[in-house]
């Protein structure tokens, strides 16, 4: 035995392994389910319509997938109120979901048009996680996101 | 630096040192216009990426680590077919309920819950290891930086796991680790790499095509 994780935990994860092979698996329908979520790839209108398309072939998971998509139907109006044109963007389901990090809930990119080859110019989110562990329970709304100096330079001397 | 001095020479380019045995200096014979620089492989990335250097010889995985974007500043003009080594990701060998990323995934979150840390990967190759992490969705864990003798981390405590470059695995096991089965984050060898980011001259693409056809590229 040589490392901080212990003797315990290893039991621990095996008696989990074992319970887990006892349960039965996701039915197909359960997992066609889950991967025409994450792959709802469009213009926002388009893909908000494949989404709420979607949860309405799973009953039993419309009642998860319904307030979520209002959320966003009522993120959107609220872009659009503010000048944005919404039918314009582009909507991944999957969204940052391995890369984001911290940010959570709402993500967002922008990428440099016709340039698929670089990573996007800025990117960022809400930090609904992060403030409930610094809050220690706590928490206040917040959104922030990053800009990369080198690219924006790069890209401005394109111009 | 023998072997590449052989690969060059075995396609008619010799590259021989010169003046003292310790001074870092080289010639270039079977092509004109060339000039040899020596220098530390960890430090050829970053002189290719800025144009000091046109030509250089060095390990793919140092490319990667050390570029973003590595792909748009160098260009691989050719394996040499030594100095091969694999970046790995290790665990402790009694970890017997870890084979997997997915298993590491699962063990990272429940090492979080019981520590409150994140479980420790120790590497020098920090973009490498989590581009690959990120790209498998390996989640709560931490990098911490080893520059040397990483595999004796996990026994002084001060990582749960390693990514280390192995070539034959002994070291590995001599400090009782083992692969992950699907761990294998890249397989390096050395390289003869072009510096894209340069306005080369017209005796200097002259050059260039003619080193390229000497050594057959």
């Amino acid at each position: 035995m040589i490392g901080l994780r212990s003797r315990g935990a290893i039991k621990t994860r095996i008696n989990q392994l074992h319970h887990d092979a006892l349960s039965d698996p996701l039915s197909n329908a359960e997992v066609d389910f889950l991967d025409a979520i994450l792959q709802v790839r469009d213009r926002v209108p388009q893909a908000l319509a494949s989404l709420r398309n979607i949860a309405t072939q799973m009953p039993a998971l419309t009642l998860a997938l319904t307030p979520a998509l209002d959320r966003l139907e009522a993120r959107m109006a609220a872009v659009t109120a503010r000048g944005v044109a919404v039918e314009t963007l582009d909507f991944e389901a999957s969204y940052g979901r391995t890369s984001m990090e911290y940010y959570d809930g709402f993500v967002f990119g922008f990428y440099a048009e016709g340039r698929a080859d670089l990573p996007p110019v800025a990117l960022g989110g809400r930090y609904d996680a992060l403030t409930l562990r610094l809050g220690q329970g706590r928490e206040i709304p917040a959104v922030g996101g990053v800009i990369r100096p080198d690219l924006t330079l790069d890209l401005g001397a394109e111009v | 630096m023998e072997k590449t001095f052989s690969w060059f020479g075995d396609r008619g380019v010799t590259l021989r040192r010169t003046g003292l045995e310790r001074e870092y200096a080289g010639l270039v014979a079977g092509v004109t216009g060339v000039e040899l620089v020596l220098l530390s492989a960890g430090e050829i990335p970053r002189e290719l990426a800025a144009g000091r250097i046109h030509l250089g010889v060095t390990g793919t995985d140092l490319i990667r680590e050390k570029l973003i974007n590595w792909d748009q500043k160098v260009q691989e003009l050719a394996p040499l077919g030594f100095g091969f080594a694999d970046l790995i990701i290790a665990v402790p060998s009694c970890w017997i309920d870890v084979d997997t990323l997915d298993d590491l995934d699962a063990v990272a979150e429940a090492f979080r819950a019981d520590h409150g840390i994140r479980l420790r990967i120790a590497t020098k190759y920090h973009r490498l290891v989590r581009e690959f992490l990120r790209g498998a969705g390996v989640a709560d864990y931490q990098l911490v930086d080893s520059q040397g003798a990483t595999e004796g981390t996990v026994k002084n405590l001060t990582a749960e796991a390693v990514a280390d470059i192995t070539s034959s695995g002994e070291t590995l096991r001599a400090n009782h680790l083992k692969f992950l089965s699907d761990g294998l984050i890249l397989q390096s060898q050395a390289t003869l790499f072009l510096a894209q980011n340069v306005d080369y001259s017209q005796s200097q693409r002259e050059t260039l095509t003619a080193l390229y056809q000497a050594l057959g590229l």
